[in-house]
């Protein structure tokens, strides 16, 4: 089970939260100039990196905000937080 | 010679008005206007709850509060927040019948409730005026730490309440004679 430390409420539990998938995919600014496979690529096509991945997750039950979290895919280890709309860190430890 | 005191008692609270706030606490004239009309600022702090006379005001997000009022002062304050508010971006819902509070209290309360919570209840971390939003045996809840007695209340959703009277029922039968 993880602890994650949400921006506004601290450690919490795994169960509070959802994970909604990788972080900073760009809904094309324009879709009707897409073709099927650039318009697939962009829904489903997803990077699933072995180790550090930028994830979008979302603090349900608890202050109920969006945030992202940089997380080792192999030990689960999360490297840092910051807010949406927020740069991420450079580089985590 | 004194009752033997239970480990835990908990008893649902009588009907209370409560109100969701919503707003940008950035926002000064959003701020000094519900404060206006609250008689109390509501709390930048996460985690956190502030009270004065009869009013209770819980964090629940950075843009949201609960604010706990008398039940039946629950649509005239609703109405001065609406009045208030009335030219910021705000929303105001009354909320009072959609929840019901236990009080808890008792040496062994902290035990109960940890039974269920994966939230620190450590008295030191969460402290008389703190809130939360967590979950207790999967239940969507909101815990509030008045002060010491009592000791916790607990807010669940209308709909989980059965349920949660029944849990609650069960994991205080071990603390029934416990000091």
């Amino acid at each position: 089970m993880l602890l994650i430390p949400c921006p506004w409420c601290g450690e919490r539990d795994e169960s509070e939260f959802a994970c909604g998938g990788e972080a900073h995919i760009a809904r094309p600014p324009d879709p009707d100039a897409l073709n099927d496979a650039e318009w697939a690529d962009y829904l489903f096509m997803r990077t699933n990196p072995k180790g550090s991945q930028r994830e979008r997750w979302c603090h349900t039950h608890g202050c109920g905000r969006w945030f992202n979290v940089e997380r080792d895919t192999v030990t689960h280890r999360i490297l840092s937080v910051y807010r949406m709309g927020e740069p991420p860190p450079k580089d985590a430890p | 010679m004194a009752e033997p005191a239970r480990g835990v008692e908990f008893r649902v609270c009588p009907p209370r008005g409560r109100i969701e706030l919503r707003g940008d606490p950035g926002d000064g004239a959003f701020v000094e206007a519900a404060s206006n009309a609250l008689g109390l600022e509501p709390p930048p702090t996460p985690n956190r709850s502030r009270s004065w006379a009869d009013t209770v005001i819980l964090w629940l997000g950075p843009d949201a509060w609960l604010i706990e009022v008398p039940a039946e002062a629950e649509h005239a304050v609703a109405r001065a927040l609406e009045e208030s508010l009335s030219d910021r971006h705000a929303s105001i819902a009354v909320a009072g019948a959609g929840s019901v509070t236990w009080s808890l209290t008792g040496p062994r309360a902290r035990d109960l409730l940890a039974k269920g919570m994966t939230l620190d209840l450590d008295p030191e971390r969460f402290r008389a005026g703190c809130c939360a939003r967590s979950l207790l045996a999967k239940v969507p809840v909101l815990l509030h730490r008045p002060g010491n007695d009592p000791l916790y209340e607990l807010t669940v959703p209308r709909s989980y309440a059965e349920f949660a009277r029944d849990w609650l029922e069960d994991a205080a039968l071990e603390y029934a004679d416990t000091r």
